[in-house]
């Protein structure tokens, strides 16, 4: 291997390496004059690169012709530049675990209408299966909602404790194995409208465009009675994180 | 390019067209606007007032794509609104639905959730949302509904 590279880190050595790339088989005589070289330079790099292995020579009457030997130089590909692409793989396995990652999340928005209505269409099924973006079935088992689609269920919100300003779930994944996480709504009246906040707790970072989009639903079904779902569909347009061009 | 510093995505039952308008044009913002209704356009900036003579804000355009993206300066004339700042708004179309985000950039100071310009964006989209699926002009103030 060592020498592999020291046969490569000559200039002169990779020039004769390119001019055989560029045509196989070369004499001593053809490979001087492509690169200016003296014969004896030429015969003493080519006795470099033979030990290395890098071109190997054929010998036919008075000529001596020499080829490229990939294979070496394959092994140390394999051997130096494959762990540094699995170093990329590594960054991807990185990104994975980042999205992965528990952490919690907050959202707030702001609804035309009483905590009471707001705690109401949280605990209902039919409102549920009206707003919910994911859903279009939604039954009631006990404390605990089902949410399904197309049959599957996707999930299970079952109501843990409720509080003056607050309602506390524990929200159950069934549309992937991921482990139960906790909720809590917090409801501030202001006058006519709530403050409405979800604090997910141990959540992943891909949840949070689903919350956003059933907050959405919840706002929109409460303010105008409508059954609206936000789902996601093929954007007209690139993400919007990729349309920022200012320096 | 610089990351923002706050970001707020929401979906509304629109059409691009009236989005577009829900955003740009200062006597439907004043309808909606959880803090005023003195706003007006002074060439091509937006300017806040709380009350006549009482400057809130100005909102310089840096950049308009017409029903894609805004780009604007925010700058605040309120105690402690600290020093100007800029912020973009990404309008997208998905099916009978609008996606829209904003993204805050160059704060100098920290986003709490919940206080500060957080609050305030919450609440200016909320009555977005309202004033567009409902055509009703509710002012989502802490104060509660005027």
């Amino acid at each position: 291997m060592d020498a592999i590279f020291k046969a490569m880190a000559d200039p002169a050595r990779r020039n004769l390496l390119d001019a055989l790339r560029a045509e196989d088989g070369q004499t001593l005589t053809a490979l001087g004059g492509r690169l200016e070289m003296t014969r004896f330079g030429v015969m003493k790099h080519l006795a470099v690169l033979e030990e290395a292995g890098l071109i190997t020579t054929l010998k036919r009457g008075r000529f001596k012709y020499h080829y490229l030997n990939p294979v070496p130089l394959q092994e140390a590909l394999d051997r130096w530049i494959a762990p540094m692409a699995r170093a990329t793989t590594r960054g991807v396995l990185d990104l994975k675990a980042q999205l992965e990652r528990r952490e919690t999340l907050t959202l707030t928005t702001f609804i035309a209408a009483p905590p009471a209505r707001i705690r109401g269409a949280l605990r209902s099924s039919e409102a549920q299966a009206a707003f919910s973006f994911m859903a279009d079935a939604v039954t009631r088992e006990g404390a605990a909602l089902h949410f399904f689609r197309g049959g599957a269920k996707m999930l299970t919100i079952e109501e843990t404790r409720e509080t003056e300003t607050t309602l506390e779930a524990r929200f159950t994944p069934r549309w992937a194995d991921l482990p139960p996480s906790d909720l809590i709504h917090h409801f501030t009246a202001e006058g006519a409208h709530t403050k409405f906040t979800l604090v997910h707790h141990d959540a992943t970072q891909d949840m949070a465009d689903g919350w956003r989009r059933t907050l959405a639903g919840l706002k929109t079904y409460l303010e105008t009675g409508a059954s609206l779902k936000f789902r996601a569909s093929p954007p007209a347009a690139p993400d919007p994180s990729e349309q920022e061009t200012h320096p | 390019m610089m990351k923002p510093d706050y970001v707020l995505q929401t979906y509304i039952h629109c059409t691009l067209d009236a989005l577009w308008d829900a955003l740009t044009d200062p006597a439907t913002i004043a309808r909606y606007h959880f803090l005023t209704e003195h706003i007006s356009r002074d060439g091509t900036t937006t300017r806040y007032a709380f009350a006549p003579g009482q400057p809130m804000m100005d909102m310089r355009d840096i950049r308009l794509d017409p029903k894609t993206r805004i780009e604007q300066t925010f700058e605040p004339h309120w105690e402690g609104g600290g020093a100007p700042s800029r912020v973009v708004y990404h309008l997208r179309e998905e099916g009978a639905v609008c996606a829209l985000t904003l993204e805050h950039y160059d704060l100098t100071f920290p986003v709490v959730h919940g206080e500060g310009v957080a609050d305030g964006w919450a609440r200016l989209f909320a009555g977005l949302k309202t004033y567009l699926e409902t055509g009703e002009a509710i002012r989502f103030g802490s104060a509660g509904a005027s």
